[in-house]
């Protein structure tokens, strides 16, 4: 294997809509990195700041999370009030030299299979670019 | 027009402050008040809730001190309505910390009569009781002599949050010659009965008190500035901020010290981070290394998460840590951007809802 | 017969099939579904976003409160219910028999690949010969004779279709499971003891190929709408891009034509297919988002029938916010244009100038085929029609449709002494229990795979991290776990061993997720303590992200807590309020359901509207409704009274009501039903209240239908249509109008054949059969003459004469007309109902109609679990769409009504009292209402009837007071640990 940083991502999706494109995407074969993590959730309404904080201090490289368009929402409006939410996390996590830009918050619909692909390709290499998170190799108390 | 009356202090501000207090007890406007009391034990002045109109001789209502923020002392007499009127003598921060903790349904505040002054800051418990043994009344020379404001908490210097919000009447300091005479400002209709049933005669705002509150306002601005720019600096990156909260023990005195920070039973006390022995292990295994307690660095950016839009800046968390961390100086540095984001001042409004109950109906893609 | 489990069989899965199955097997039925196509879905397979709203949503048909028994995903990729059972590629031969008990002949087609064995490898497809156009994409691109019928529905395996298949068999040679067979042989089965039968084939499109006019198949760049809709669909030929068809080249100017295949009488269509007007509209919005700003869409129509609530607001903004030009004419011919794949189309604008115009592409907004006929067994007796398969129907109207029909067969089965099944009680969860009470001790089973080469080696590696576990962990290989052996031999491992969690390391979840089922039915194991990880699907990846991935696997199952029982008693009755049309078909409904009603009218007398009702027919059944209400000993009637207070949740309300007499009585009840109907509107534009001869349409009505009135001397008599409506503030069209204004005018020719009848009109709404109305107007001689909200006629008082001023259509020319009376079309407007909004905590639209929770999937429910809304309260209605609503109301309340108890899913919030601080952050963003606070207790209680186990709450909650079961705060965050 080469030494070349490949990013670890974390893939937090609701069970309506992103997940069910990341597994269309799966069975239509669309390929992206190996090494995002799905993790499903009922609704992005659901996310703790908990989670985020915890997937970027045991050392994600980038935190993607996805839900369904605005007005889709299963739950009516879990997308929009997780929005908010995360938009407090951003500012928090940056003050601590997270780059913001290793949070993403994207909506996907369940028919978007090609979508999330492109998605996970495009955070893949944002966050290649950005380089390995800054809690890489730190013991993190 | 905000009701505006003067009291004359004879060189004794508190004691004005206690007469009206007392006349308010005995007049039957409210039934109790809460205010700061030195008990015969310490000169520390704890909040103490008297109903006997004779005992607010020892009341302290004006002490540079605050033993911890009073807000949740407040908020276990207000807890639910009880038909009687309760007055609370409050800082600033302590008010705001109340209205906090009211949207929070800590507390109901419709049966409160809600007294703040202007607060010229406090001082550390250990310091407050080493010039204690030193001067019998250190309110009158706090105020006597502006040198001894220097001595406030760091936090209290960078604090731009003087002046009481949405108090019923307001102890007006700013701006007046305190030894000589003092103002009561009415910011609410309950508050102008009580200067009304009281028979205070009423009289303009001076002018003295916008410019005072002007320059103070500047000088705390600036304090503050540095505050942020130097605390940044010492969590800019998380090897920083590791460093910052190294000594850290996970005694969550900080988070019992806050007036916001609600919780019958912090999340980390809870079975969510009672980790089983599998999943330390393997923590262990996969990283190297584990250093127990665990997630130090979890605790102090979840409690940001949770907290820092209702961070009202009193800096007790700093004042309790065993380890002098400087909890409040992140807490005040980081919850800075967060309010800022959301627009939202914590105790400005309690008709203000908290930022995590509102969104926008409908919204474009990501981002 | 009462103990046989009754099975209702449900023809079509579309949305009303769907619908209707659901709604039985919510009510506890076992239900078959036959589809003829090889996908469930219907319609909805092919369009990602849907009127009025540009959203989906179509999950939200799913049960809410039986969730455990349905799976909780995307509706658009299969159905999967546990009562309810789908066979595709399958069709009705045949009814025969007695209602209660008939036999149903069906055919199926096979599908050339076995679904037990098909893991979706895709290689048959690879191998396949043969390329067609791409059905699915309504043949735009292409696919293989062998594929996914539906790519993105894994509920079926391959398929083939017979029709391309040239049987080279290399399919067969490239499976690596033996899953293909080349066998295309009919196979014709019955079913015996089907309960009812629910038609829901739903509507055929129309092909514009038969006609030339439209040049469709001849110019590439002209698409059907559901063609547009592939395009740009992110699944569709072209990725989601709007590209023309011929060239690929980016679409700038995009035409849609109305009407096509409708109101079209030369081919028979003399009906308004009803959702196209609106799904253009939508094509155009959605069409906006992908163009550059400077693009154009324009629709070419003659009336735009936005005849919904909400509907013209949503057409305004689409003209004034996004910028789509509406052009009202109709196109004379469709050309090559400049660039022989652009396309011309010639039309006369409003200015009476011909126009000629090129564009990138033209929609052809088809509606339903002319001349199809329902089946010969749909007229048997027991057999229930949806109305979506007499005609097309918007979403709301094919979900009501089918609640109506589902209805109308469940009372007849009720009738018949026929009850569904009695649900033995969760025998399951004291299992679950069993499982969560010890320590979890995790059995992982490799699957040794008998495709994969070098699956061994693969396995040797991971076995050997997965010891490096702590905690207990067992581990073994079984052979092929997608063939009976292996499969067998894992229930051996289960019955045999001592382990209470199980992770499978195998292939594609699709292949595993039916064999979990059926080993659920067979061992003490169920779903929720099973995880798979997918192990030999996709590219090759390394041991350490296989390994997180079983490490992920094994952290959620540790997780997992026992479910916690706490169950919700139902009081079995149903409050109705408002007597009108819609509820008192309600309260019938209930009624023959034996359930006890308590209906509620504020005035002395039941009927609503009833008494402005001159239609003989519908008056009739009306009437039947009210006579069969009055007769009912279940149905107490309450007239003159109000409702003063309401509390409590779903399954268990406590109201009080008033009389006149100010004597006040408390009802129990499970649910409520909101009928509190409307009334006509009242208006001062056209100076309606100047003159005694300028009344309402319904006083027109009442007119026109009196006696007296052949003895006038009538001469000439102006209808304006729209007084007061369809704009601001007003802005809806009240749905009843038009058809009313052409019904009188008809009725005055009748009467005085030489009268001359003028309608003002801006639109005229005769949707669906009704348009026959409105040719026969035309037919007569009524004049129509089109104006726009800024060209609106004047109305004069003169000299005690009435004189109406406009312009003449044809020749554009001020017309004066001098009427003997002018008839205007107020409108209807929604009974005051502040303090029941209050009251019930439900929300209304700015129009003061009550918001239903879903104006698409769930039209009758409100945001409230528990309390629906029928008829004029929720929007503007006919009364026989009213009186529909009713009954679909109703159905949707036996959900609740036909259970004993609530019974808690597993999927469900949880308060840990103990903990709580009862800050009721929870309680603000639960979107469905479903917290409260027990007063009495001074705690935070659960609805588990609304709970949907979104999370948002958990979320909020700073100190996980509030948990959702399987998805707890420290089993997700041990999840994410692992993943890392
Ligand atoms: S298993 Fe066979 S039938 Fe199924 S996809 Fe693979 S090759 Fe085709
Ligand atoms: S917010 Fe909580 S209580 Fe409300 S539906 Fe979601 S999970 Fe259930
Ligand atoms: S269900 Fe997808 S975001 Fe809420």
């Amino acid at each position: 294997m080469s030494d070349e940083f490949e990013p670890k991502i974390i893939a937090l999706v609701c069970n309506w809509c992103t997940y069910t494109a990341a597994d269309l995407a799966g069975t239509s074969r669309l390929a992206y990195s190996a090494n995002v993590r799905i993790i499903r959730l009922m609704c992005t309404g659901m996310i703790d700041p908990k989670y985020i904080l915890k997937a970027l201090l045991d050392g994600a490289d980038g935190v993607f999370i996805g839900g369904c368009h605005p007005g889709d929402c299963h739950y009516i409006n879990g997308n929009l009030k997780a929005k908010k939410r995360i938009s407090g996390i951003s500012k928090i996590v940056e003050q601590f030299g997270f780059d913001p830009e290793r949070l993403r918050l994207r909506w996907i619909g369940a028919s978007e299979g090609p979508e999330f692909q492109r998605n996970m390709n495009e955070f893949f290499e944002s966050i290649k670019a950005l380089g390995s998170t800054p809690v890489r190799d730190r013991m993190i108390l | 027009m905000t009701m505006y009356a003067i009291l004359e202090t004879n060189n004794n501000p508190s004691e004005t402050i206690r007469s009206v207090l007392k006349n308010m007890l005995s007049e039957k406007l409210v039934d109790v008040v809460l205010v700061p009391f030195k008990t015969e034990y310490s000169s520390l002045p704890m909040p103490t809730l008297i109903a006997d109109p004779e005992k607010m001789l020892q009341a302290q209502p004006l002490a540079p001190a605050a033993p911890f923020n009073a807000a949740r002392q407040a908020a276990s007499v207000l807890r639910y309505p009880t038909g009687k009127k309760v007055a609370v003598v409050l800082r600033t921060c302590e008010i705001r910390a109340l209205i906090e903790l009211a949207k929070l349904k800590q507390c109901v505040l419709d049966e409160a009569i809600l007294i703040g002054f202007d607060c010229m800051g406090r001082i550390e418990n250990d310091s407050y009781l080493e010039m204690a043994a030193q001067e019998e009344d250190i309110t009158t020379s706090f105020y006597a002599d502006s040198s001894m404001q220097d001595r406030i908490t760091g936090i209290c210097k960078a604090c731009e949050y003087f002046q009481p919000y949405g108090a019923d009447l307001t102890i007006c300091l700013l701006g007046m010659p305190v030894m000589e005479k003092i103002g009561l400002m009415a910011g609410t209709e309950a508050g102008e009965n009580i200067i009304k049933s009281l028979g205070l005669s009423t009289v303009e705002q001076p002018e003295g008190r916008e410019v005072a509150a002007n320059s103070l306002l500047q000088k705390r601005t600036e304090a503050r500035d540095k505050l942020f720019s130097e605390t940044s600096e010492k969590i800019k990156d998380i090897e920083k901020f590791q460093k910052t909260i190294a000594n850290c023990l996970n005694c969550y005195n900080c988070r019992n010290a806050c007036p916001v920070c609600y919780c019958k039973e912090c999340v980390f006390l809870t079975d969510v981070f009672a980790h089983e022995p599998e999943v330390l292990q393997r923590r262990a295994a996969k990283r190297g290394a584990v250093k127990l307690p665990a997630d130090t660095t979890m605790f102090h950016m979840t409690r940001l998460a949770h907290m820092s839009h209702a961070c009202v800046g009193c800096g007790q968390c700093s004042s309790v840590c065993p380890s002098s961390i400087p909890v409040a100086d992140i807490f005040r540095t980081v919850s800075a951007k967060v309010q800022e984001l959301y627009n939202y001042v914590p105790g400005r409004d309690i008709s203000e809802s908290i930022p995590y109950l509102v969104f926008e109906e409908e919204s474009s893609n990501g981002k | 017969m009462g103990n046989k489990i009754a099975k209702i069989l449900v023809v079509g899965a579309g949305i009303s099939g769907i619908r209707a199955a659901l709604d039985f097997a919510d009510i506890g039925y076992q239900v078959c579904v036959v589809e003829k196509s090889p996908a469930v879905g219907g319609i909805l397979l092919q369009l990602d976003r849907q009127f009025p709203n540009n959203h989906c949503g179509m999950c939200r048909m799913l049960p809410m409160i039986d969730r455990d028994v349905c799976s909780q995903f995307c509706l658009r990729r299969g159905l999967f219910h546990d009562s309810i059972s789908v066979h595709t590629s399958t069709e009705v031969v045949s009814i025969e028999g007695n209602p209660g008990q008939l036999k149903v002949v069906l055919s199926r087609q096979p599908r050339g690949v076995d679904s037990e064995l098909c893991n979706f490898c895709g290689k048959c497809e690879e191998v396949c010969p043969v390329s067609v156009p791409d059905t699915f994409n309504e043949g735009l691109g292409e696919r293989k004779a062998i594929c996914l019928p539906v790519p993105h529905q894994t509920s079926g395996p391959y398929s083939i279709d017979w029709a391309s298949c040239t049987k080279c068999g290399e399919c067969e040679k490239a499976c690596p499971t033996g899953a293909v067979k080349l066998d295309n042989e009919h196979e014709t089965f019955d079913m015996e003891d089907v309960a009812a039968v629910i038609i829901a084939t739903g509507t055929k499109l129309f092909n514009p190929d038969s006609v030339d006019l439209y040049g469709c198949g001849e110019f590439p760049n002209v698409v059907t709408s559901t063609a547009f809709e592939r395009i740009i669909s992110s699944s569709g030929p072209f990725k989601g891009s709007l590209v023309r068809p011929s060239d690929g080249r980016e679409v700038k100017k995009v035409a849609w034509l109305q009407c096509v295949g409708s109101r079209n009488l030369m081919i028979g269509a003399d009906y308004c297919s009803s959702a196209c007007c609106m799904f253009a509209i939508k094509e155009a919005l959605l069409a906006r988002e992908k163009m550059s700003k400077d693009a154009e869409t324009v629709i070419f129509y003659m009336d735009m029938r936005t005849f919904g609530r909400d509907f013209q607001r949503y057409r305004d903004r689409a003209e004034k916010e996004s910028g789509v030009r509406f052009v009202r004419c109709r196109v004379h011919s469709i050309e090559p244009g400049e660039n022989p794949d652009d396309l011309r189309l010639k039309y006369v604008d409003s200015s009476r100038k011909t126009v000629e115009e090129d564009f990138d592409m033209i929609v052809l907004s088809t509606g339903k085929e002319p001349g199809r006929k329902l089946p010969d067994y749909a007229s048997h007796e027991g057999v229930f029609v949806a109305d979506s398969a007499k005609g097309l129907k918007d979403i709301s109207g094919s979900v009501i449709g089918a609640e109506v029909a589902a209805g109308r067969a469940s009372r007849m089965l009720k009738n018949l002494g026929i009850m569904p099944a009695d649900k033995d009680k969760d025998q399951k969860s004291a299992g679950q229990s069993k499982a969560f009470e010890e320590r979890p001790r995790v059995q992982v089973v490799l699957c040794e795979c008998g495709v994969i080469s070098d699956a061994g080696s693969l396995l040797d590696g991971i076995e050997s991290e997965l010891e490096k576990f702590p905690g207990r962990l067992d581990i073994v290989r079984v052979k092929s776990l997608c063939r009976k052996e292996g499969w067998d031999k894992v229930k051996q491992i289960i019955r045999d061993g001592s382990a209470n969690r199980l992770v499978f390391a195998a292939c594609n979840k699709n292949v595993l997720g039916p064999k979990i089922k059926e080993l659920e039915e067979d061992t003490e194991i169920f779903d929720s303590i099973v995880e798979s990880a997918d192990i030999y699907s996709g590219d090759e990846r390394s041991i350490d992200s296989l390994i997180k991935d079983l490490d992920m696997a094994v952290s959620r199952l540790r997780s997992r807590r026992a479910l916690f029982e706490h169950s919700q008693p139902v009081t079995g009755s149903a409050l109705v309020i408002g007597g009108g049309p819609a509820g008192l078909s309600a309260a019938l409904a209930l009624a023959d359901h034996k359930i006890d009603v308590f209906l509620v009218e504020k005035s002395e007398t039941l009927g609503g509207n009833l008494k402005y009702i001159i239609d003989k027919e519908l008056r009739q059944s009306i009437e039947e409704i009210l006579n069969k209400v009055e007769g009912n000993p279940r149905i107490k009637i309450h007239k003159e009274a109000e409702l003063i207070t309401s509390s409590g949740i779903s399954g268990n309300f406590t109201s009080k009501i008033q009389m006149k007499t100010g004597e006040q009585k408390t009802i129990l009840h499970g649910v409520t039903i909101l009928a509190t109907g409307g009334t006509a509107a009242e208006t001062d534009s056209y100076s309606m209240d100047d003159h005694e001869r300028i009344v309402s349409l319904f006083e027109m009505e009442k007119l026109v239908n009196d006696a007296s009135f052949s003895g006038q001397a009538v001469k000439s008599i102006v209808m304006i249509q729209c007084a007061g409506t369809r704009e601001e503030p007003r802005n809806y069209c009240s749905r009843v109008c038009c058809i009313k204004s052409l019904n009188n005018a008809l009725k005055i020719k009748q009467i005085h054949p030489d009268a001359e009848v003028y309608i003002f009109y801006r639109d005229i709404m005769t949707y669906g059969d009704s348009e026959r109305i409105y040719t026969e107007a035309r037919k007569k001689g009524i004049v129509f003459i089109p104006f726009d909200i800024d060209t609106k006629p004047e109305v004069l008082v003169e000299s005690g004469g009435l004189l109406v001023k406009g312009i003449d259509p044809v020749l554009g020319v001020p017309v004066e007309l001098k009427p003997d009376w002018l008839s205007l079309a107020v409108g209807v407007v929604p009974n005051f109902i502040k303090d029941l909004v209050k009251i019930f905590g439900i929300e209304t639209t700015q129009d003061g109609f009550i918001k239903e929770a879903d104006s698409k999937w769930r039209p009758v429910d409100t945001g409230q679990e528990g309390i629906f809304v029928c008829g004029l309260a929720r929007a503007p209605a006919r009364a026989d769409e009213a009186m529909k609503e009713g009954e679909a109301a109703a159905q949707r309340a036996l959900r609740i009504l036909s259970k004993n108890e609530i019974i808690p899913q597993r999927l469900l919030a949880r308060v840990r009292h103990s903990i709580c601080s009862m800050c009721s952050l929870c309680i603000e963003v639960c979107p469905f209402n479903a917290r409260y606070i027990d007063t009495a207790e001074g705690k935070i209680m659960v609805d588990i009837a609304s709970c949907q186990g979104c999370g948002t709450c958990a979320a909020i909650c700073p100190n996980s007071a509030t948990l959702i079961v399987d998805f707890e705060d420290d089993g997700i965050m041990n999840v994410i640990e692992a993943a890392l």
